[in-house]
């Protein structure tokens, strides 16, 4: 990775989108928003629906220019960032192994490289005899696991997660959410996740960001004081049910 | 045996057949047609052992299917490129689709007359003809299959950075294929029909060249052999593509496995 203050540097970023049918204005979906992300740092954002989350991930994916303000990436164009959205947004024409090596394949990693690397990732996320599945046979949880291996897989420099656990029923979802927060304290790539769950936000992340409703500025920048390595069992102490109800309490 | 599994899909091809040619057969005999009207299903048989034997049928099946497969090559890769270009530039979809769309009120069968006369009666203007006909199916589906592509694919190529050329091997090409082949079976078919009418124009050659010869002099039984030939030469076009789906769309053919996770419970 290039040499940078920060993995992601935001500074007065605003998004407009052209004004809907029938509207004189445009639509500001987003900022003005400043914060920085540091290295190796979780960060989650919370904020109401139509808030600019996703928007803003866009933005950081280079999928959406800012409309003004800047916004930098740690390794410019050339930055791997790793995207996985609500749905597992798979390729039904590539069986689990496939999918999870298209990154590595687009890069021109050498096949047999790039297939023991797929293996390997296909064994964290606990898919073994799945390598060959077609997507279309997989529950939205093993999917959604396909999906995040596709996007560590490269190790990527910054790992954008807009609601990854929210089209999942509420078991799954935390069984997920404890298996990220396993493999990122393995890994410790620099992650900025996008969810509508205060503990979700608590339990994984080094600080939540809390937007306001349209257009989305950031509210609480607060820092979660829980120690590392985290457990589940923490949802339960007395600190997390504070920072939860300040969440809570921000979001309105 | 029961009824219902007598008739299982299995047996009930070769039944309709025979069904069919019994029918063929009686309504020969009894009818009381000339046999240069109806001729029955043994002279035919025989006809065609002849034309097999003397190579008569060979020569003229080889020169159809090479104007076939050379018009639905041309047609289908000049479909394909354009219909790439449609897709992707929509100014240039504005620009051409006034022409393209007025282009399919014209019959075939009415400008063929004009193809041979301007480009001969051989093999090119047949290729040509085949060409025409296969185009417009094969155009408007590979539009619709590249429309079909999923933004949120999009959105992960681009994160990925990849190429435009990756762009297209690893997502356009997949994603269209299911509709893109569904367009190349109809034009598979379109063109055995473009190029008999092209041989039935002006041609030394063809399946369609023996139809109005055999035609012209009466000899029915042999203009039978040549539509029963062109009709296997169109189920074999038509098979070929429904194996090639076979193949390349094994992903969507799979039934759906119940939700199962490998460690047996529910992830
Ligand atoms: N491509 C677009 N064109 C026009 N308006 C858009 C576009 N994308 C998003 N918007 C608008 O921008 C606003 C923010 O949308 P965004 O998807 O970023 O919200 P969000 O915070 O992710 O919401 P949710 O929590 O429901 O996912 C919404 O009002 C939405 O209608
Ligand atoms: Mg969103």
């Amino acid at each position: 990775m290039a040499m940078c203050a920060a993995v992601v540097q935001v500074e007065d970023l605003t998004v407009q989108f052209p004004p809907a049918a029938g509207e004189e204005n445009n639509l500001q979906a987003l900022g003005p928003v400043s914060f920085a992300v540091q290295p190796q740092e979780f960060v989650a954002v919370l904020g109401p629906s139509g808030s600019g989350k996703s928007t803003l991930l866009r933005v950081l994916a280079g999928l959406l220019p800012p409309s003004t303000g800047r916004v930098q990436v740690c390794g410019g164009s050339t930055a791997q960032v790793g995207l996985v959205f609500q749905q597992a947004n798979l390729m039904p024409w590539r069986n689990v192994l496939q999918n999870i090596t298209l990154p590595l394949e687009l890069r021109g990693v050498p096949q047999a490289e790039a297939q023991r690397l797929g293996r390997e990732w296909i064994e964290v996320i606990g898919l073994q005899g799945f390598e060959s599945a077609w997507p279309r046979e997989l529950s939205g949880g093993m999917a959604q696991r396909v999906a995040l291996a596709r996007a560590l897989i490269q190790n990527p420099d910054l790992l954008l997660l807009d609601e990854p656990f929210g089209a999942l029923d509420a078991l799954t979802r935390e069984r997920l959410a404890a298996e990220l927060l396993t493999l990122w304290q393995a890994r410790r790539n620099t992650v900025l996740m996008v969810t509508h769950s205060i503990s979700e936000a608590l339990l994984l992340s080094d600080r939540v960001l809390v937007f306001t409703s349209r257009p989305g500025r950031i509210s609480l920048d607060l820092p979660v004081t829980l120690p590392r390595p985290r457990q589940e069992e923490m949802r339960y102490t007395a600190t997390f049910g504070e920072m939860a109800r300040a969440l809570r309490a921000a979001i309105g | 045996m029961q009824l219902s599994s007598f008739l299982r899909p299995r047996w009930l091809m070769p039944l309709s057949a025979a069904l069919g040619l019994a029918a063929w057969a009686a309504l020969s005999r009894w009818s009381g047609l000339p046999a240069f009207i109806l001729p029955p299903p043994g002279r035919v048989a025989a006809r065609l052992w002849l034309t097999l034997q003397d190579g008569t049928l060979t020569r003229h099946t080889a020169a159809t299917l090479l104007e076939v497969l050379l018009g639905l090559l041309a047609g289908s890769l000049a479909a394909t490129l354009l219909g790439y270009g449609l897709a992707r530039y929509r100014w240039l979809e504005r620009l051409l689709s006034p022409y393209l769309v007025a282009s399919q009120a014209i019959p075939i069968v009415a400008i063929a007359p004009l193809i041979v006369i301007w480009f001969g009666p051989g093999l090119f203007s047949k290729v040509l003809i085949c060409a025409l006909i296969v185009f417009f199916p094969i155009l408007i589906n590979t539009i619709v299959g590249l429309h079909a592509v999923p933004e949120n694919l999009r959105d992960l190529m681009r994160s990925l950075h990849a190429s435009r050329w990756q762009t297209l091997r690893y997502l356009e090409i997949p994603a269209a294929m299911p509709v893109f082949l569904g367009g190349l079976r109809i034009g598979a078919t379109l063109s055995v029909i473009g190029a008999v009418v092209g041989e039935f124009v002006g041609a030394d050659r063809g399946l369609g060249f023996l139809i109005n010869v055999a035609r012209g002099q009466f000899d029915t039984a042999l203009v039978f052999v040549a539509v029963f030939t062109l009709i296997l030469l169109a189920l074999t076009l038509y098979g070929t593509v429904v194996l090639a789906e076979h193949h390349w769309l094994r992903w969507q053919r799979c039934p759906a496995r119940p939700p199962q996770s490998p460690g047996g419970t529910q992830p």
